[in-house]
């Protein structure tokens, strides 16, 4: 049993950076809201990216001040390894089914000191690290991780039972099961964020088949000093890579992959991506294969800049093929447009996929809003309130109602829990304290 | 540091079974084939790096070489052991990093 | 010189099947994905960018259409569906437009109806050619009673006559299609200052192209089927062309007696039937990138081939079976088909490609001995108008 409240006045879905700013900016104006969350640790993307542009602020730095922000204000109830299995309309409120997976770890009484991780004789390729790393089968996800407990991932046990001998605070309880929470709640925010197109979505990439091309999120991941391998190697071989390949709009602006919209932060990651291994590796040579770089926000083209000068190439044209040397170096295959049409084969050590933003959640019938042709959640009003959809009292956050950065997606949820505290103040009687 | 905002199973009385691996393994009709498969290989493949670095330190393509491993299962494994300590970088050959294992535990 | 910019290409070019030339992003994904693209002719992305920005200079005087065999690969792969491998069949059809001097393709290419209309024509004057004379066809059967119990061909047409026909028939068609060959050599090379040795060293490279279409080997995609198809078809039309314009006092026997020229017809007439019937099925089945999108002239291509042969056969059976009306018949509905076919298509129409695919590879490599010339790519056509 739960000892969740039976009410709520608003319930954000999905604790990234935008979930979290729209429930602390709900919660600042006294409403009590619950932040609902899929995954062992809140925090989204955001919080294993390694800098962002274009300030190159240390991306978890400024993270996880939000993250503990989120988990002690006085009103907000986080609830992670959480699933929404239904939203359905009541009054002007909602009844919302819930579905909290087992931990088989008390969260109440772990104290997060990781023994059974450092026990667990299973290894399995980590989550959190888009696989290039490994965690135990139980395991804390990262040392930012809120709630800074552990959870058992059944699939990967070998029943051993170590976990729980070694635990000095007694946690597990192995016979948890997973548990139906039904609530209430006066409006819906939903940030459920964003996945990137899958590695094998263009099938002349080989981005599935081939360890040295790799996902953006793993670069970032690689470029971290908490990352996987602690300094950026490559995948195949722990190379210290002294080339390498960026190919823009590999999962975006490509209709025979499904995905015909811009992804908006893709050309920027390159960039950033690029300039911090120039800082990392010396002499690393690094090239952007792109079809128009797109610096679109506030400080953005002075940042391309700033990167053409540290001495990344930027090359019109599209990479069409990538292939596998023996040594599995990569050859890619491109159109030189600025130099007569010159089709060029090129050798690379490692080639990043700046592959697009697409929708994390398909919510399916588990919550009646509409989805556009893009998949991301439609706004009624696209101009006037980006933030409403198509069902009243359910409001839109970050990347699931199209791709941005950062920077949007936390002044997207700002106006999306403003309209959300209009739409409480006008629907239930008001509980505003001073 | 946990907090007592975090919603869950808070604060009830453990049954009798919680502290038992045996109830989980029930429920889950033990490993799967296929989670057998995976752990028997999991072993052996280090049981081959470990038996392999005790003869001094070594990059990832000299590991695979030896051990006759692929190279990015090789890569996998050492980063692994690297994460939970069992071997540390050693020096730089070339463009790659050697490895060896960690003495003291 | 500059280039001058033509805003109504892009729509004339709509109605050659080149329809999403606006699509086109200039990305390069085609150039680059392409197997037969490669040193200093690379395609498809270099000449969309002509067609857009409507270079007709540059249209003219490129070879690169000719140089694709629409392996399709592009057309797969191209982010905007922008079907690059149409266009550049779209622009072969185009560029056979332009090197006509007589302005026939342009119209027949621009009106299905126009085509139809003069391969009609052509048929209309063959009826005519065996109706009106004395001495040839139904007037001269008429004359020749025991030629309606027992085929005799020299009763109907006789020899001497057809076969002069078809020295009229390749004369005209020769003409036509060298003096437009003659013109894709003029428009290509003015001014290219290449020099004049090496049209004579590189002449081999014509006579090569034409006999072995060796490039669609290279391409990547569905190469085994198309390339060993198409020579299967070469060498059954080839056949059957130097059959009848040269051997056709052997091969059109007046009696039903047997000729060892028959058995050159029979592997030509086979062939002919099979291939025609696999291109037929396989551009109604619509699989292969290549057989997606069908003009009029794709059509007619295989069609008008295949009743050719099988009106030829069926003719020759009818002769066997000692069939005499039935035989004239077929035989006059047999010309009515394969003349208008030739002197249509092969100079105007989508025939032509056999000269001009060849001419094209070897126009190329005498291309490369001109000396460099300076600014000879303006960077400005790489780079999106706007
Ligand atoms: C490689 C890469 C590098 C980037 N670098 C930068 C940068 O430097 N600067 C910058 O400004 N932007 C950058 N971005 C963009 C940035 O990551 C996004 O703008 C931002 O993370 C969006 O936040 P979000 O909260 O909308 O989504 P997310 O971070 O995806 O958060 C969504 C959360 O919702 C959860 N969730 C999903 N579905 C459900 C569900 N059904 N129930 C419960 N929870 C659910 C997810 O688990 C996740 O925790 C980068 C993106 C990529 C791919
Ligand atoms: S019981 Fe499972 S999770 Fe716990 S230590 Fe053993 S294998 Fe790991
Ligand atoms: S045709 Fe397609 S692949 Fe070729 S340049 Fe245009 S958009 Fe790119």
């Amino acid at each position: 049993m739960s000892d969740l409240n039976k009410r709520y006045d608003g319930m954000v879905i999905g604790a990234g950076i935008a979930g979290m700013q729209a429930a602390l900016d709900l919660a600042e104006q006294g409403f009590q809201v619950l932040l609902v969350e899929k995954d062992p640790s809140i925090g989204g993307v955001m919080v294993g990216l390694n800098k962002v542009f274009p300030t190159l602020d240390c991306s978890s730095c400024i993270c996880t001040p939000r993250m503990a922000e989120a988990a002690h204000h006085p009103n907000i109830t986080i609830q992670t390894y959480t699933e929404v299995l239904n939203v359905d309309r009541n009054g002007p409120g909602f009844n919302v089914k819930l579905l909290k997976k087992p931990r088989y770890v008390d969260e109440d009484t772990c104290i997060g000191c990781s023994k059974c991780e450092l026990e667990c004789p299973v290894l399995v390729p980590h989550e959190f690290d888009y696989g290039l790393g490994s965690r135990r089968a139980v395991y804390i996800p990262h040392s930012n991780a809120i709630p800074q407990v552990a959870t058992l991932d059944v699939e990967h046990c070998t029943f051993c039972g170590k976990c729980a001998k070694v635990c000095p605070a007694d946690c597990f309880i192995y016979d948890q099961q997973p548990e139906e929470i039904e609530i209430e709640v006066g409006a819906v925010i939903v940030a459920s964020g964003l996945q990137i197109t899958p590695m094998g979505a263009k099938a002349e990439y080989n981005g599935d088949k081939l360890p040295n091309v790799v996902n953006p999120l793993g670069m970032e991941r690689i470029q971290s000093s908490n990352g996987p391998y602690g300094t950026v190697l490559r995948p195949s071989d722990g190379k210290i890579p002294k080339k390498i390949a960026y190919v823009q709009c590999a999962g975006s602006r490509d209709k025979t992959i499904g995905v015909s919209y811009c992804s908006r932060v893709c050309c920027m990651y390159a960039l950033k991506q690029a300039l911090l291994t120039t800082h990392y590796i010396h002499g690393v040579e690094i090239t952007i294969y792109h079809m128009d770089i797109r610096a679109f926000g506030k400080g953005y083209e002075q940042f391309y800049r700033r990167a053409m000068d540290e001495g990344i190439k930027i090359v019109k044209g599209k990479v069409a093929k990538i292939d596998e040397t023996d040594n599995q170096d990569l050859i890619i295959r491109v159109e030189h447009l600025d130099e007569g049409g010159r089709v060029e084969e090129a050798r690379y050590d490692m080639v990043v996929l700046s592959q697009g933003l697409m929708p994390a959640w398909k919510p399916g019938s588990a919550l009646g809003i509409d989805v556009g042709e893009d998949g991301f959640f439609e706004s009624v009003n696209p101009k006037i309130k980006p933030t409403l959809s198509t069902m009243e009292g359910v409001f839109l956050a970050g990347v699931s109602a199209g791709p941005k950065d950062i920077p949007d997606s936390i002044v997207e949820a700002g106006a999306a829990a403003m309209e959300a505290a209009n739409y409480l103040q006008r629907t239930t009687k008001p509980k505003v304290t001073a | 540091m946990s907090d007592k905002k975090e919603a869950g199973t808070n604060g009830h009385a453990k049954s009798e079974g919680a502290a038992s691996i045996k109830v989980l393994r029930d429920r889950h009709g033990g490993m799967s084939a296929e989670m057998k498969e995976y752990y028997k290989e999991l072993n052996n493949i280090r049981k081959l790096l470990f038996d392999a670095l005790k003869s001094g330190p070594m990059t990832v393509p000299e590991l695979a070489r030896k051990c006759s491993l692929k190279s990015e299962t090789t890569m996998w494994h050492v980063m692994a052991m690297r994460r939970y300590g069992e071997v540390v970088e050693d020096k730089i050959q070339g463009d790659y990093y050697s490895y060896r294992l960690k003495e003291a535990h | 010189m500059g280039s001058r910019v033509k805003p109504g290409v892009v729509q004339e070019l709509a109605r050659y099947g080149g329809d999403t030339v606006p699509t086109c992003f200039n990305c390069g994904n085609c150039t680059a994905v392409c197997s037969l693209s490669k040193d200093d002719t690379t395609f498809p992305r270099k000449y969309i960018r002509y067609m857009q920005l409507g270079l007709e200079d540059k249209m003219t005087t490129s070879l690169e259409p000719w140089l694709c065999y629409y392996c399709g690969d592009c057309s797969d792969t191209c982010p905007r569906e922008a079907e690059p491998g149409e266009l550049m069949m779209a622009s072969r059809r185009w560029l056979t437009s332009r090197y006509d001097w007589t302005g026939l393709s342009r119209l027949m290419y621009k009106s299905e109806a126009f085509e139809i209309f003069m391969l009609v024509l052509v048929a209309v004057v063959v009826l005519l050619l065996f109706t009106l004379p004395s001495n040839y066809g139904f007037k001269l059967l008429s004359q020749h009673p025991e030629a309606l119990t027992t085929v005799n061909m020299e009763a109907f047409a006789p020899l001497h006559l057809t076969h002069y026909g078809d020295w009229v028939v390749a004369a005209l068609l020769g003409f036509l299609l060298l003096s437009n060959a003659a013109r894709m050599v003029f428009m290509v090379m003015r001014g290219s200052g290449a020099p004049l040795g090496a049209y004579i060293t590189e002449f081999k490279e014509v006579i090569i192209h034409l006999l072995t279409q060796k490039r669609w080997s290279e391409c990547t995609s569905n190469t085994a089927k198309h390339w060993v198809r198409h020579i299967f078809l070469v060498t059954g039309y080839a056949t059957m062309f130097i059959l009848v314009v040269i051997f056709l006092p052997w091969f059109q026997r007046p009696d039903a007696n047997f000729h060892w020229t028959s058995l050159f017809g029979y592997y030509g007439t086979v062939v002919l039937l099979a291939v025609t019937l696999w291109m037929i099925a396989d551009r109604m089945g619509k699989k292969d990138q290549i057989h997606k999108h069908s003009e009029l002239s794709d059509w007619l291509f295989p069609l008008l081939l295949f009743l050719t042969a099988l009106t030829g056969i069926l003719m020759h059976a009818f002769r066997l079976l000692g069939l005499p009306m039935p035989t004239y018949v077929m035989y006059l509905i047999h010309l009515m088909v394969a003349v208008p076919m030739l002197v249509i298509e092969v100079p105007f129409g989508k025939w032509a490609h056999l000269l001009y695919r060849p001419l094209a590879v070897y126009l190329t490599a005498v291309k490369r001995h001109a000396p460099a010339r300076l600014g000879a790519m303006a960077p400005a056509l790489s780079r999106p108008d706007h």
